[in-house]
C-alpha cells in the first residue's frame, strides 16, 4: 500500500473518531468543559499558561483578583467595556461561558504566581508618590486606598503589581480620554492626570512584585 | 475594451460591492473563523492584513482551527481592481501579454468561497475555492472565467499543557506543500493579498505566488494531495513532515480546476520544514528552513511517460525564511524574507528538458496603524526564464474603513524583466477593492 494512501486513511480515521475531547477542549459553548481547561487551552495563547503573558498587548492575569476577572469578562460580554480591543478580541470569546466556567478560570489564574522580570529595576519615585499619597492638589486620591498597600488588589479592584507597563498606561488613557470603561471611579480619578503622571505611575506599578 | 464589456464588468463590480455592503449592514456577517471565535480579524491577522498572522493567530491555526464554537461556515471574498501599465505596447511586443490586456479599466478579478470552521474538539477545516475572472486568454483571445480548488487544509490537532511545557501536534490532509505552515513566509503564503492573478495587471512575471516547490509547474503548487504531520514544542520549535502526490481518485476534488498534466507527480514526494520561534515582549521572531524533493512527469513527454515509471524530472528545493513582528496596539510592524534554491534534474529518461537551477528571493516590510492605515514595500527577485531574472519592488498603501473592506494602491517597479530591454515599461500602478464576508 503506498505511503500516501495509508497516511491519508489513518488521518481520516483519526478525524472521524475525534468528536469530543473535553479534557483538552477549546470549545466555548460546551458547559461540560472545565474553566481551567479553557484557561489553559485558549486564554493561555495570549495570557500565558501561568497567567504571565509575554506580550504587553495582553494583561498578566497571574494573581489577579477573581472578582475583578469575572466582572471584566462579563463586561466584555455585556458590552459595558467598550474599549476597542476589549470588543474586537474579548467580547466574542466570553459570549458562551457559564458562571461556573468563569469562576473556575478566575480561580485558576488567581492561583498562579506573578513572574515579573522587570523587578530588578528601581521603583519610580514619582509614581510611588502618586500611588501612596495621590495628587491632592489635582483631586487624585491615593491609589492604594482601593488597590491595597502593595497593589495586590481587592475584590473588584484589580491587582496592579507587576502588570505590564504599556498595558497600565493604555488602560489609564482609556479611563482618562475615552468612555470605553465607564463603570469605574477611575474616569473621575484619572481626568486630571498628565501623560507624565500616568507614565510614572505605570512604571512604578509594573516593577512591583 | 468594448462598451458592452465595460458596462458588464462595471455592473458586476457594482453588484458585488453593493451586496457586500448590504450584507454587512444588515446582519454583521463575518468570515467563518471570526464568527466561530467571535473575534475581529485583528485577533489573528497582524494589523488586520492578510495573510500575516499574530502569535495568537498562529496558535489558532496550529490547534487546528478549533478555538471557539463548533460550526462549519461559509464566507466569501472578492477583489476588483484597475491597473495601469507604463507602456503595455512595448512589453507586449517584447514578451507578450495576456490578451486582451485590460490596461486602466476596473475589473472584477477574483472571488473566493471559503468553507471553514471547527468540526469537532480536535478537528477543523480551512478550504478555499477561487473563481478567476481574468484567467489567461482562450484560443479566441478572450479572458475566460476559471474556478480552482485553491487551498484545503483539514486538520486534527491536540495540545498538551503543563506548568513546564506546551506541546501541540497535528495531522493535516491538504492540497499544497506549506499550506499548513503557521507563519506566512512559506511557499504557499508569502504574497500580497490581494494580488492580481493577471500577469499583465500586477507584478508581471511575479504573480502572487512563491515559485514552484516542484519543477515545471510555473508558479503554482496546486493540484496535489498530501498528508502532513507537525509538532510545535514550547512555542519555540516547529517541525513538519509531509508526503505529497498528485490528487487522484477519492482525493481528486483537491485538484479541481488544475491542469492535470502540469501537476502530476510520481511516487510519494516528501516536504519538510523546521523553524525556531521566539517571543519576547511585543516582539516575535522566526527563523526557518524547508525543502521538498519531487518527481514529476516531463509534461512535454506525457504520453511516453504514462507507461514508464522511471520517466520523471527530479526537483530539489531548499529554502530559508524569517519573520519579525512587533505588535502593540495601535502599531503593527512585520518584516518577512524568504530565499529558495531550486535544482532540477531531468534524468536520463526525460529527454528534451534541460536541467536548471533557479533562485527565488522575496522580502516584505509592512506597517499598519490602528488596523486601518497601512503601507508596505516588497522586493522580489524571481526566475523569469532559464537564466534571466525578474527583479523589482512593490510599494503599497492601503486603508481599511472596516475590517471587511480594504482599498489599496500598489506601484510595482521593475529593474529586470525577463528578456525585455526596458523593464520600466512594465511598471504598473494598481488600485484595488477587497471585501470579505
Amino acid at each position: 500500500m503506498n505511503v500516501l494512501k495509508y497516511s491519508a486513511t489513518v488521518a481520516l480515521a483519526v478525524l472521524a473518531s475525534a468528536c469530543t475531547n473535553v479534557e483538552r477542549s477549546r470549545e466555548f459553548g460546551n458547559p461540560n468543559v472545565n474553566g481551567k481547561t479553557i484557561a489553559q487551552q485558549v486564554c493561555a495563547s495570549c495570557h500565558g499558561t501561568d497567567g504571565n503573558s509575554t506580550s504587553p498587548e495582553y494583561p498578566r492575569l497571574a494573581g489577579q483578583q477573581p472578582e475583578y476577572l469575572i466582572a471584566q469578562i462579563k463586561g466584555f460580554n455585556q458590552h459595558t467595556r467598550t474599549d476597542r480591543l476589549a470588543q474586537e478580541v474579548m467580547a466574542g470569546m466570553s459570549r458562551d461561558l457559564t458562571d461556573e466556567q468563569l469562576s473556575q478560570m478566575a480561580v485558576y489564574f488567581n492561583r498562579q504566581k506573578v513572574k515579573n522580570e522587570a523587578t530588578q529595576a528601581g521603583p519610580n519615585g514619582a509614581g510611588k508618590l502618586i500611588y501612596q499619597e495621590g495628587m491632592p492638589q489635582a483631586g487624585v486620591v491615593p491609589c492604594m486606598a482601593c488597590h491595597g498597600p502593595n497593589a495586590e488588589g481587592n475584590s473588584t479592584f484589580p491587582r496592579l503589581a507587576g502588570q505590564h507597563q504599556p498595558y497600565l498606561v493604555k488602560q489609564l488613557l482609556v479611563f482618562r480620554d475615552t468612555h470605553g470603561r465607564p463603570d469605574t471611579p477611575m474616569t473621575d480619578i484619572s481626568k486630571t492626570m498628565t501623560d507624565q503622571n500616568i507614565q510614572n505611575l505605570a512604571d512604578y506599578l509594573s516593577h512591583l512584585q | 475594451m468594448t462598451m458592452t464589456r465595460l458596462v458588464k464588468t462595471g455592473t458586476q463590480t457594482l453588484v458585488l460591492l453593493t451586496i457586500s455592503f448590504l450584507v454587512h449592514t444588515t446582519s454583521h456577517a463575518l468570515p467563518a473563523f471570526a464568527t466561530q471565535t467571535g473575534q475581529n480579524c485583528i485577533a489573528c491577522h497582524a494589523g488586520g492584513q492578510y495573510p500575516e498572522l499574530t502569535p495568537y493567530g498562529r496558535m489558532f491555526k496550529l490547534t487546528g482551527y478549533t478555538i471557539g464554537e463548533r460550526a462549519l461556515r461559509a464566507s466569501v471574498m472578492a477583489i476588483a481592481g484597475a491597473s495601469k501599465m507604463s507602456n503595455p505596447d512595448a512589453v507586449d511586443a517584447s514578451i507578450g501579454l495576456n490578451k486582451p490586456y485590460k490596461n486602466g479599466s476596473l475589473q472584477f478579478e477574483t472571488a473566493s468561497l471559503f468553507l471553514a470552521g471547527k468540526v469537532a474538539d480536535n478537528v477543523g477545516v480551512f478550504s478555499q475555492m477561487t473563481y478567476d475572472n481574468l484567467h489567461p486568454a482562450d484560443a479566441g483571445g478572450q479572458y475566460v472565467g476559471h474556478t480552482t480548488m485553491d487551498g484545503v487544509d483539514v486538520r486534527y490537532a491536540d495540545q498538551f499543557v503543563s506548568e513546564k511545557s506546551n506541546v501541540i501536534y497535528g495531522i493535516s490532509l491538504n492540497n499544497r506543500p506549506s499550506i499548513v505552515d503557521p507563519w506566512n513566509t512559506a511557499w504557499a503564503w508569502m504574497q500580497y493579498v490581494p494580488s492580481s492573478p493577471d500577469r499583465g495587471a500586477n507584478q508581471y512575471g511575479d504573480g502572487g505566488s512563491n515559485g514552484p516547490p516542484y519543477p515545471g509547474n510555473g508558479t503554482s503548487a496546486a493540484g496535489l494531495a498530501g498528508v502532513s504531520g507537525y509538532v510545535f514544542l514550547n512555542k519555540a520549535i516547529y517541525a513538519e513532515l509531509g508526503l505529497y502526490k498528485t490528487a487522484r481518485g477519492s482525493f481528486k476534488f483537491l485538484n479541481s480546476g488544475s491542469p492535470q498534466i502540469e501537476s502530476t507527480l510520481r511516487i510519494t514526494n516528501p516536504y519538510w520544514r523546521v523553524a525556531y520561534n521566539k517571543e519576547w515582549g511585543a516582539h516575535s521572531w522566526m527563523l526557518g528552513t524547508s525543502g521538498m524533493v519531487s518527481h514529476q512527469y516531463d509534461p512535454t513527454n506525457a504520453t511516453l511517460c504514462t507507461t514508464d515509471p522511471t520517466c520523471y524530472q527530479t526537483g530539489k528545493v531548499r529554502g530559508v525564511d524569517t519573520q519579525y513582528q512587533y505588535l502593540l496596539d495601535p502599531h503593527t510592524f512585520t518584516v518577512q524574507g524568504t530565499y529558495q534554491r531550486q535544482n532540477f534534474d531531468t534524468g536520463s529518461q526525460a529527454a528534451g528538458i534541460a536541467s536548471s537551477n533557479l533562485s527565488i528571493m522575496r522580502a516584505k516590510a509592512s506597517y499598519v496603524y490602528q488596523a486601518k492605515y497601512g503601507g508596505s514595500y516588497s522586493y522580489f527577485n524571481v526566475p523569469g526564464g532559464p537564466e534571466l531574472a525578474t527583479q523589482g519592488g512593490t510599494y503599497e498603501v492601503f486603508y481599511m474603513p472596516h475590517q471587511n473592506v480594504r482599498l489599496g494602491l500598489q506601484y510595482t517597479a521593475y529593474n529586470k524583466l525577463v528578456s525585455i530591454d526596458t523593464p520600466h515599461d512594465a511598471n504598473t500602478l494598481r488600485f484595488y477593492i477587497w471585501a470579505a464576508y
